[in-house]
Order: structure tokens, then sequence, then C-alpha cells
């Protein structure tokens, strides 16, 4: 038998105990051309799927789990940890130019990545964002490799509680970025948490809030929704603003490329997004939804210019492109350690990996340490792959934002409504998306932002179910969210964080200026 | 820049015609309609991509595909959600000609004794019965509840004190309402935690008593010997009639006085109404597949028994399965706060608020840009009439190319220069599109 999870998780976190023959299996696996060859296919079909509003990773990775088949599972395994880090940074390209957000992921890219490219740096946007993404990566692989064991013995130690504590953390988190006004934050945000409310109780298995339409048993799902507060509310506005902005955006020529200052500035933020990122990405269902939000709230507030957040700050893009690649690493974790799947995508994965005839479980690695390494090694070579050809690719990319709409609009539009559908091949996700179009468009009429709905439709479930599972289990006492230690820690974080702003709101209450976003 | 987009503009004639050749092509080649299958066959999934059934479809799937005696695949369509009903009603309205069968487990049963489906398995015509989870009863291994003894005393002494984790209303919530019952007056702390790995860590992290797995996930999840036993689980208890060989060692619930006899089943079901001679036909294609020995060894690695059961004896089997479960009453959990009504008075309570602060501000509100609102509305109008257009059964290519074409020219406000490169686009892209949704991937497109 080969090394068990056990040793790994008792033994001090040295790669010693692996056997190098494996790690040498699969390293020779992965630089043969055909290895090479796969991880730029992936990462590059990743960057595509992922810069496309309405297609997702995801669903590439499920679409061609079956043409991987026949193949070795390694060589399976690579592509698709390819197409998984490819896709997560391609959000950037259309979250940065067209303010079409691919992800929950890059959402917070479009804060400060749409910004600086209306004012005609695109290519510095995008150069920033592939910097960080590149550095975000690495570092959570350094994490990975290193750290993956004695880390990923903490997720047990979260409870119901625990979760439920962290989410409303991450709650507060939002209110506090979303938008100058904290009441139009929670709004938004409470509104997303009540969307998210139709379907199938997660505590109760009853149906809910469905007006007797079963196509709701299943509730709004999260892609459409995105898709349709961001790309088709975006759309309608590009159209409505078609003459002002063929003529305002001109790219400028200065300042276009990026500098090792550049590098040396960010250093710090980026090191503490990634870092945040990876331990955020280490929860299952949380991590890569909001590691970037947790970042960029951080280097908001660890600013010396917090004020620039949101009009095109190198610092915002930075944060959030660094911490969302870094939750690949930090979600590998658990997948690593314990072969537990922190995400879709990576269920996905190991849903691969069985049908390639392997066991699942948390001995899966230990009794294939070959699969650990191609999984290390994949990630390692699939962030260097998607590096280069973002930034070979960038002064074109760059020019998608100049392609005429006539073009551009009408097929972004179709990819949303094949995206929805895909989904779960069905087309009433097609008319929840176009719902939620008209609904963003409203919400942004009324100056309401939208990060924090979905940041909201995303938890509001996980911190009910989780509130739910504690209370089942005390038979309704709230008592253990007090006692339990870290529980008490994330609830008087979120309290400080809420009265944080409304404190330096007070201070300076008598600056009282509308709101500068469009 | 002239001759460039000259260049651009013959090439995309060229691939147009290309995809129209494969097209034409295809048409020709797919009337013989007399044989079935002659196109592949979707197994709706009613669960996400990477769960337990998926995989289980997966591991035939990929047996048909790489068998050359079928001519067709069999391709996955995972339809996740509402309990798996979403999955299922799909199945149940479509047509009839085998085209589109759907794949799950007891929850279809469960989900309507529950209340959350209306229908159930009568509702449908039962290909197949392939496959069956045997379940465990897991605690971590240094739990003081080392046998159903111990634990179902502890649960009739103390009702409500021990933690099981299973989602109320699920098949792990009625096998354990079963076990209850082999020892009157046990009452189990239901707390619905979500899926198998989540209930995994939840037991290893003593937020969980025990739980209902499949052997499959118990002989993975457990960790080797010599784990010290507050990082290990144990299996208590076999609930199926006879011990597993995966894990001779556990002995069954019914040896510990506790008579219960119930695996987790994979049944495959087509729509009410479908020829004798297709079910014929697909039973044929599962029979096959579950004698070929990659898929008895991957099985196998699943602890998932190579069961087949068809015709009467499925129907017997369904009906008993059903019988046995459905005196279970389900009971919501109690003692909840109401969320939704939670949340819908802080939403109105920020309404309030925003919208006090709003009339204070009215004074500095500026209008919006205005823009060409028409001609948004009017684009999004088609997108709209297209959308319906697909929902009523128009052909993919028919309603998109028209679609991306009437959308460009609205946006090109009908400039004539832009005809032909807008018209380029449309075709280019539904052929496209289409091309590579339905032919490398084999998936339908709306």
């Amino acid at each position: 038998m080969g090394l068990s999870l056990v040793d790994r998780f008792v033994t001090p976190p040295t790669f010693k105990l692996l056997s190098f023959d494996s790690m040498q299996e699969a390293l020779q696996q992965l630089f043969t051309p055909m290895g090479l060859f796969l991880v730029l296919l992936g990462a590059s079909l990743g960057v595509f799927v992922g810069a496309i509003p309405g297609l997702t990773g995801t669903m590439l990775i499920a679409l061609v789990l079956p043409l991987t088949y026949g193949a070795d599972p390694q060589y399976a395994l690579t592509l698709l940890i390819s197409i998984y880090v490819g896709a997560v940074s391609g959000g950037m390209v259309t979250a940065t130019l067209l303010r079409m957000p691919g992800t929950p992921a890059s959402i917070v890219t479009t804060f400060d990545g749409y910004p600086m490219a209306q004012k005609g740096r695109p290519e510095k946007a995008l150069g920033l964002a592939v910097m960080a993404s590149f550095a975000g990566g690495m570092i959570s692989w350094g994490f990975l490799v290193l750290l993956a064991k004695p880390i990923a013995t903490l997720s047990t130690k979260f409870g119901p509680f625990e979760y439920f504590t962290l989410v409303l953390m991450a709650l507060v988190l939002i209110a506090s970025i979303g938008g100058k006004s904290l009441s139009k934050s929670l709004l938004s945000g409470f509104l997303g948490i009540l969307l998210s409310m139709p379907g199938i109780a997660a505590a109760t298995g009853q149906s809910r809030l469905t007006f007797g339409i079963t196509a709701l048993n299943d509730g709004f799902k999260l892609l459409p929704v995105l898709i349709g507060l961001f790309a088709i509310n975006q759309i309608f506005r590009d159209i409505v603003n078609l003459k002002q902005n063929s003529e305002t955006t001109e790219i400028q020529t200065k300042g276009l490329s990026l500098r090792f200052a550049d590098f040396r500035k960010q250093g710090v933020n980026m090191v503490r997004s990634s870092v945040i990122g990876t331990w955020i990405g280490l929860l299952p269902g949380i991590g890569a939804n909001i590691g970037s939000v947790a970042a960029y709230t951080v280097a908001k507030n660890a600013s010396k210019t917090p004020e620039k957040f949101g009009t095109g700050h190198d610092e915002g893009i930075v944060s959030a492109e660094a911490a969302n690649n870094a939750t690949i690493g930090g979600a590998l974790i658990p997948l690593v350690a314990m072969g537990l799947p922190g995400s879709v995508v990576e269920a996905v994965l190991l849903g691969a990996l069985v049908i390639h005839g392997l066991q699942p479980g948390p001995r899966l690695f230990g009794e294939h340490p070959e699969m650990v390494y191609t999984i290390m090694g994949a990630m390692f070579l699939a962030n260097i792959a998607m590096a280069m050809i973002m930034g070979f690719s960038m002064r074109w990319l760059a020019r998608i934002s100049r392609i005429p709409s006539a073009y551009l609009l009408p097929v972004i539009l179709v990819f949303c409504v094949i995206g929805s559908f895909a989904l779960s091949n069905r087309l009433f996700d097609v008319w929840v998306m176009l719902a939620f179009g008209a609904l963003g468009f409203i919400l942004e009429s009324k100056r309401i932002p939208l990060a924090p709905f979905v940041i909201g439709f995303v938890l509001g479930p996980i911190a009910e179910e989780n509130l739910s599972a504690g209370l089942m289990a005390t038979n309704g006492s709230w008592l253990p969210i007090f006692t339990r230690p870290i529980s008490i820690v994330f609830l008087l974080v979120s309290l400080v964080m809420l009265a944080l702003p409304m404190l330096k709101r007070a201070q300076s209450s008598s600056e009282n200026q509308p709101t500068a976003a469009e | 820049m002239n001759t460039s987009r000259r260049v651009f503009s013959i090439a995309s004639a060229l691939l147009i015609c290309a995809l129209l050749g494969w097209k034409l092509a295809n048409w020709r080649s797919g009337g013989d309609a007399s044989q079935f299958p002659n196109q592949p066959i979707q197994v709706v999934v009613p669960y996400a991509a990477g769960g337990g059934t998926d995989t289980f479809v997966r591991i035939i799937e990929k047996s048909v595909s790489l068998n050359d005696d079928f001519t067709q695949p069999i391709v996955v369509l995972n339809q996740p959600g509402g309990g798996s009903t979403i999955g299922g009603r799909y199945v149940l309205g479509s047509r009839p000609d085998g085209y589109r069968i759907l794949c799950n487990n007891d929850a279809l049963i469960t989900a309507q004794l529950s209340g959350i489906a209306s229908f159930g398995h009568e509702e449908l015509t039962p290909i197949a019965q392939l496959g069956t989870m045997s379940l465990v009863l897991i605690v971590r291994e240094d739990s003081p509840y080392q046998d159903l003894v111990a634990l179902l005393e502890q649960a009739k002494t103390d009702p409500n004190s021990i933690r099981f984790g299973a989602d109320v209303g699920s098949p792990a919530y009625f096998y354990a309402r079963e076990l209850e019952e082999t020892n009157p007056g046990s009452v189990f702390n239901y707390i619905s935690t979500g899926g198998g790995q989540k209930r995994y860590t939840q037991i290893l992290g003593g937020h969980l008593d025990v739980g209902i797995f499949s052997v499959g996930e118990y002989v993975g999840y457990r960790s080797p010997e010599g784990t010290p036993p507050s990082q290990n689980i144990t299996a208590i208890a076999i609930l199926t009639g006879e011990r597993n060989p995966s894990i001779p060692e556990v002995r069954t619930a019914t040896e510990q006085g506790f008579p219960i006899d119930n695996g987790n089943s994979y049944y495959w079901f087509a729509p009410k109404g479908t020829p004798p001679e297709t079910l014929g036909k697909l039973r044929e294609i599962l029979d096959t597949s579950r004698r070929d020995p990659t898929v008895v060894a991957e099985l196998k690695k699943l602890s998932i028994t190579p069961d087949y059961r068809e015709g009467e004896e499925l129907d017997q089997y369904l009906m008993n399965k059903k019988r046995s479960l459905e005196k279970f009453a389900v009971s919501p959990p109690t003692g909840l706060p109401n969320f939704p009504v939670w949340v819908i008075g802080i939403v109105m309570g920020l309404v309030v608020i925003v919208s006090l602060k709003n009339k204070q501000a009215r004074g500095q509100k500026t209008t919006t840009s205005s823009g060409d609102r028409r001609l948004a509305i009017g684009a999004i109008a088609i997108l709209v009439v297209y959308v319906a257009s697909l929902q009523i059964g128009a052909s993919y290519l028919y309603a998109t190319v028209p679609a991306i074409f009437l959308i460009g020219m609205a946006i090109a406000r009908g400039a004539k220069e832009k005809l032909l490169p807008v018209a380029q686009l449309a075709l280019l892209f539904s052929l496209g599109s289409e091309f590579i949704f339905t032919e490398i991937f084999s998936v339908p497109l709306p």
C-alpha cells in the first residue's frame, strides 16, 4: 500500500514521505510534448471560455470530460486543471474591458479595471491583472505544496456555527465595499439573500416562496442571475450610450506597459491578497466567490489612498486578481489532502478521476501520489501558460472593446443565452437571466450597487443552511455562537467592520457628496 | 486595413460554406429513423456533475462510447436541483422516443413521499434497475456508540440527543426512520448538512454523532489502521440485508437484532409511452455494459453491486420500496426561525430607510444620461422574441441567425455597409456554435 493519509496528517508535513518515484513519474509525463501541449491547450481554452460572459470553466470541464475517457488519467487531469486555471484568469478580460464579469470571482475586478480601461488604459489594467493573477496563482501554489496537510485538518474544526459566523463576516465585508451608501449596500445584499430563498429550503426539505411554480423548485441559479445583473444590464447601457462611447474612449499610448516599478509597488499588496485568497479558498463553497472581495476590502482599508479605490486604481485591480487566482490553490488543498472537493469544478475533477478508475475519498491521493504531483505540476505549468498567453495576446485583447458594437454585442447576447441554457439544459434559466437583467438595470438606476446583491445571493443560503444545522443540533439554542472560540471571534470582527465605516462616515459627515460612480 | 478586412471576409465565407456542407451532410444521413438509436441517447442526471449518480452514469457512458457494437453514444445531461425533481420533471415531459431517459436513485421515491415532487415512479416507465449501493452507519472511531445497541438505546433513553446527519426528506432520512422503528421509542435528532463530504468532515470534527454513507463512500473515506481514532471513522452496522464483501468485518443491523434491509438502487426510466422495441434496445445497452469487465471493475471499486432487474420484477421491487418507506411522515424540524419572514422584514426596513434618505437628497439628483433608450429597448425586445421562439420549439439555427442579424443591424442603425459583415457574422456564429456543441460535445442547444 502506498503512503497513507494518516501519516500525512499526523507526521510533520515533509514531502520526504512521498516517494520520489511518483514525483518523477508525474513530472516525466507532464514534460512530454503531449503534456505541455495539453497544458497550453487547456489554459488557452480556459482563458477563452472564462472571458466570454455566459460560459464558465465548470461548464467547459464538464463538456470536455467525456472526451478524455479514452485518455490516460494523468493527461486528462492535466488538461482539466489547465482549463480551471485559465478560466479563473480569463474572467478579467471582459470584466475589465466591458464591465461584464463572467464569474462572481471577477466582479471585484470591474470596480477598478473597467474605470481604468475607460480612461484609455486597458492594456495597463490587463497587465496589472495578469501580473497579479500570476503572483496569486504561484503563491497559493506554494501553500498547496508546502502546507496542504496541516491546513486541511483545520477544515474539520469548522462546525455549523463557525461557518455561519464566517459567512456573516463576509456579508458585512461587502456592505463596506459596495458603494458610498451603507444603507443601499445593505439593501442590495439583503435583496440578494431574499431572492436566493425560493426553492427547497436546505433545513426542512420543503419548497418555499415558489408560488406553485415547479420550475422554481431549485430557485434562481447563480449564473443566470449574474449574467443578467451584469452582462444584460451592461449591454443595455452600452446600446443606450452608443454615440458617446465611440467618441470618448481613445486608447492612450502613454504609460501602457507594465514596469518593474509596478511589481515592486504592488508587492506587499500582491502577497497579502494572495494569502487572503488562499485561506478563504480553503473553505468549501465559499472561497472562490468572496476571496477577491475580502482581499479588496483589506487592500482598501490598508491603503493610504482609499478614496481612489473604485476609480481605476492599481491596487484595486491587483488585490482582486491576486486573490481570485489564489483561491484555486486554496480550494485544491482539501482536495489534495483529504480528497474532498471545495467547489463544483473540483467535484467534477474528482469525478473524472473516479471515472478513470481511481477510488475516491481521502485515501485517493495517499494511494496515488503521482496524481497529487500531476495536479501540482499542472497547476504550476498552467499558471505560466496563462501568463504567457495573456501576455502575448494583450494588445489584441485590449482591442476587444474597440470591436464595433454591432458585431460584439449580438454575439455576447447569444452567448449569454447559450450559457444560461446549458447550465441545466432548460430555457427557464434564460428567462431568469432576462428578468435579472431588468432588475439590475432598475437597481443601478436607483444607484444601488450590484456587488452586494450577488454576494448576498451566494452567501445567504450558506449562512442559513449552517445556522439551521447548528440550531437543529442544539435544539434551538443560540448560545454556542457566543461560546465557541472561532465563532465569537468572527462575530466580533463582523461587528467591528460594520461599525468602522459608520464611525468614519460620522467623522466626515460634512462632506456629503453625491455618488460619482455611474 | 481594407485588405485585411477582405481577407477576413473571404475566410469567414469559406468557413460558412464548410459548415453549411457539414449541416447538409448531416441532414441527409439523419434520415434513417427506422433504427433506434440513430442519434445520441441523452441520460438526464438530476444532480450536478461530480456526484455519485453522475459518476455512476458516466462509467456506463464511458463503456457505451468505447464499445464499437453501439453505433450511438449515450451522453450525460446534468440537470441538478430541486431534490432531483427538476431533471425528473424534464424527462417526464419529454417525447417518448427513447432519446431522453432518466437515471435516479431512491430519491425519486422519497421526493414524492416528502412532498417536494408531485410525481412518483408510476408516472414514468422503468427501463431497468442497475446497480445498488449498500449502506452503512458511520460514527467517529472514538465514539461511545460502537454498535447499534448502544446507539439506539441512547436514542431511546434520551430522545433527540443523537445528532444524526441526514437531510430531512432525503433517502438517508427515510432509512434512519426505518432504523428508529426497529427499536420503538428511539428518536434521532436529524440535522440537514448537505452532501456526503460535508457530513464526513462534520463527523470527524465532532459536530455530528452519526451518519449514513454508501459502502463505497465509507471505504474511500476511512483512513487505514493506525490512524488515531479521533481522526477516523468506523462503520457500526450495514443497513442492507447481507454483509458486504468490501468490508466483511462489519455486522449487519439484522445480525445485531434490528431487522432492516435497505440499499439505495439506481433506476433508469423512460417517459410513459416509449415503444417496447425501444425499451428493449435500451435494456440491451444497459445489460451489455454492466457485463463489460471495466465497468465491473470500476463498480467494484465503488462497492456498487451490479445487480439488475427489469420488467415485472422491477415493478414489484419499486412497489415494495415505496411501501416500506411511505409510512414515515416527514416532520420538518421545529424551532427554526422563519428566515424568509426575517429577510423580508429587513428588506422592507431598508427600503424605507433608503427612500427616506433619497427624499432628503432629491435636490442634488442628476438625471441619467439621455441616450437612445428606444434603440436599446428594441434590441432587448428582439432578444426576448428570440428566446420566446426557442421556447416554442424553433430550431436553434433558424432562430439564432435572424436574431444576431437583426440585433446587429439595429445597433448599426441599418447602416448599409454593415449589412454584409453582420450577415456573415450571424451565419458564422450560429453554424459554428451549433457545430461545436452538437458535433464535438454532443450536447443539445436550446
